[in-house]
């Protein structure tokens, strides 16, 4: 009996769903304990086990209604989990199938089929014995799964996508949070509220009396962050990606996010609105983030695959601008990093002190590692 | 399912009318807390505002007649605070007026409700409200004595756990069912996200508003079917053809269907052609100034 799980384990893989070894066994083990009965209640199992987010939950649900063949009925799976428990020694009681209505024809038949003559009740109505049974034996399972771990092959599928615009994105929401959450400057600003206990204990040292506790403020995240996003045209196919990008900024707490925006290339003046009507000078706002971190997020023209030069020369003059006044200064380019050569992008790649990082898992914490002032 | 202890009817194992709790679970709610208590792992539950997050560790709680530790994380919330807390500052002030209880840490120690639970001998629900309230760090603080269901306290001695018969190290007879609400405002750690089961409850439709309304309005006397069904169509209605910047929940239906009973309107008065500013009392449903001004300018 093979349970597709190890298909769905490596298609949720190939989709950046962060799963691992471990929670593949983990689900194994529950399967195997009999917390699910029902196919359904398997996919509910894996939603739960495999995702924390109410997209991955979508996409597993999806995948799983794919991976797992209709035929994968329920009594496949109580098989399966029977399998994975020892039988018990002693002889089941008669069974008195005409007694239970609840058998289904279908089920009755598939368990003829396999077991003819058996005398063990079906598995779609296990008797209150039974169960307890079953139950009992769980801590002496077998180490016998009941599962062939067979690998990808036997379920043909494409691991390495080709660049796909209305696929999905390299990377999640999820991701980019995390990403986000390691953006941090901690300082202590605002109200006293914390007690500072060595403090207090030097005071009592200094005048011999309690006369008051010293408080501090808590720690915040002093982090600032601009983000200097380009809008329209080639970034179109990105638009859901770079919204992910601003939404989850929004939510991690910076002391202080901006976001403006530009078409294409970088100039002195970028806009505060989408639809880059509200003009404002891109320098003195950068000035505002010289201590901060500083990040374009654009394809760089790699989404045409062509080399523009002016808008390589008037992209390259701005950014030798803006390192001037803001050293942490990154590139977010959504397009893989293979496609940025012999394009514009490629070009500004080249700049000596720009580094630009692919809008992918590793390419974004990179980014934000950079940013925040550890060079990887 | 093998056992399905959980049931999520709001009925107490008891079963006396008095003892129903009003909380209706939809069936893979009923179906997750089962599993998350067969394979012993905290539960994590997301949601839109009123879907009954917090309610449903009561709801268990209630059902399985087990104590809950109810644990409302604030932003100031360390980790520790869960397990227990040290009053150090009244500890300092009683040494230097030496008195001989600041010799030992017990009477300034309190155990927080992870604590209690895990120090307890019979099991308990564990809530955990709102954890992304605090510091980021603050989930995988809590990693070690979530996966062990153990603590120490580390400022207590061995000696002076003895000489005070107490533990210094407590782990759990039995695993207390913890549920984790979260409203999504900051990311948890994919370490404390591993060791969670997770489960994202939808806001319920009208037909299972209309039982969550009747269910929480069941001691109101003489409180008709009908005007009901119509504030609940009508709620939806709302909901679903306006985006809101607080959208109205359930606890905002519970009590505008109430002042709608109490002050006696009529279901009628609640008709789908009655435009929305002129619902009687439409204003309960919302809690923003922007909401009540986007109203008024759309009719």
């Amino acid at each position: 009996m093979n349970l597709p799980l190890i298909d769905l384990f490596l298609l949720l893989r190939a989709r950046h769903i962060n799963v691992g070894p471990r929670e593949f066994m983990d689900a194994l083990e529950a399967i195997c304990d009999g917390v699910v009965g029902s196919r359904d209640e398997l996919v509910l199992l894996l939603q739960t086990m495999w995702s924390s987010s109410i997209e991955d939950q979508e996409l597993i649900g999806r995948l799983a209604c794919q991976v797992l063949p209709d035929q994968f009925t329920d009594d496949e799976l109580d098989r399966l989990q029977r399998a994975a428990v020892p039988e018990p020694a002693e002889p089941k009681r008669e069974s008195n199938l005409t007694d239970q209505p609840d058998v289904s024809d279908d089920a009755a038949s598939v368990d003829n089929r396999v077991q003819p003559g058996d005398p063990t009740p079906s598995a779609s109505a296990p008797d209150k014995n039974e169960v307890d049974q079953v139950e009992f034996a769980i801590p002496e399972r077998s180490v016998d799964l009941g599962v062939t771990i067979t690998g990808p092959k036997s379920r043909p599928y494409q691991m390495k996508q080709p660049f796909d615009l209305i696929g999905d994105t390299q990377v999640t929401r999820r991701h980019i949070k995390r990403s986000w959450r390691y953006f941090r400057r901690f300082r202590r600003v605002g109200k006293r509220v914390e007690l500072d206990v060595e403090a207090t204990i030097d005071r009592i040292a200094k005048f011999g009396v309690l006369d008051q506790p010293v408080m501090r403020p808590r720690r915040v995240n002093s982090a600032r962050v601009l983000l200097v996003v380009d809008q329209g045209g080639s970034m179109a196919p990105f638009a859901a990606a770079v919204d992910d990008l601003i939404v989850t900024a929004k939510e991690s707490g910076f002391a202080r996010l901006e976001i403006v925006y530009f078409h294409d290339t970088p100039r002195q003046y970028c806009f505060r609105d989408r639809e880059l009507s509200d003009p404002i000078k891109l320098f003195p706002l950068m000035n505002q983030f010289a201590e901060s971190g500083v990040l374009i997020v654009s394809d760089g023209g790699a989404a045409r695959g062509r080399l523009d030069e002016t808008r390589a020369r008037v992209t390259l003059e701005t950014i030798t601008q803006a390192f001037q006044i803001c050293p942490r200064l990154a590139w977010l380019n959504p397009v893989p990093r293979e496609r940025w050569e012999l394009t514009t992008a490629g070009e500004i790649a080249d700049h000596p002190l720009l580094e630009m990082f692919s809008m992918d898992r590793v390419g974004l914490d990179n980014a934000v590692h950079f940013v925040r002032g550890h060079v990887s | 399912m093998v056992t399905k202890r959980y049931v999520g009817a709001g009925q107490a194992e008891s079963g006396s009318e008095q003892s129903q709790f009003p909380y209706l679970a939809d069936e893979r709610l009923v179906d997750v807390v089962n599993m998350a208590i067969s394979i012993q792992r905290p539960l994590l539950i997301k949601g839109p505002p009123g879907c009954g997050k917090t309610q449903l560790a009561f709801s268990i709680s209630h059902e399985l007649g087990l104590p809950i530790h109810p644990w409302f994380v604030k932003s100031t919330s360390q980790a520790t605070d869960g397990l227990y807390t040290i009053d150090v500052l009244r500890r300092l002030q009683d040494a230097h007026t030496h008195k001989p209880e600041a010799q030992s840490v017990v009477p300034y120690l309190r155990l927080g409700p992870l604590g209690e639970a895990l120090s307890s001998n019979e099991q308990s629900v564990v809530l955990i409200d709102e954890i992304d309230k605090a510091d980021i760090d603050f989930p995988n603080d809590l990693l070690r004595e979530l996966d062990r269901m153990e603590f120490t306290i580390e400022e207590l001695s061995e000696v002076d756990a003895e000489n005070n018969s107490m533990k210094r190290t407590y782990k759990a007879k039995v695993s207390p069912i913890v549920i984790v609400t979260s409203n999504d405002e900051k990311e948890l750690p994919d370490a404390f996200l591993r060791r969670c089961l997770f489960h994202y409850i939808d806001f319920p439709d009208a037909s299972r508003l209309a039982d969550i309304v009747n269910i929480n309005l069941k001691q109101e006397h003489g409180i008709s079917q009908e005007l009901i069904n119509s504030a609940v169509a009508r709620f939806s209605q709302i909901r679903d053809a306006h985006s809101f910047r607080k959208q109205p929940a359930t606890s905002e239906l519970i009590d505008w269907v109430l002042i709608l009973h109490r002050w006696g309107v009529d279901a009628n008065a609640l008709a789908a052609e009655v435009k929305l500013d002129e619902l009687p009392y439409w204003e309960m449903l919302m809690k923003h100034f922007s909401d009540l001004q986007a109203v008024k300018r759309s009719s």
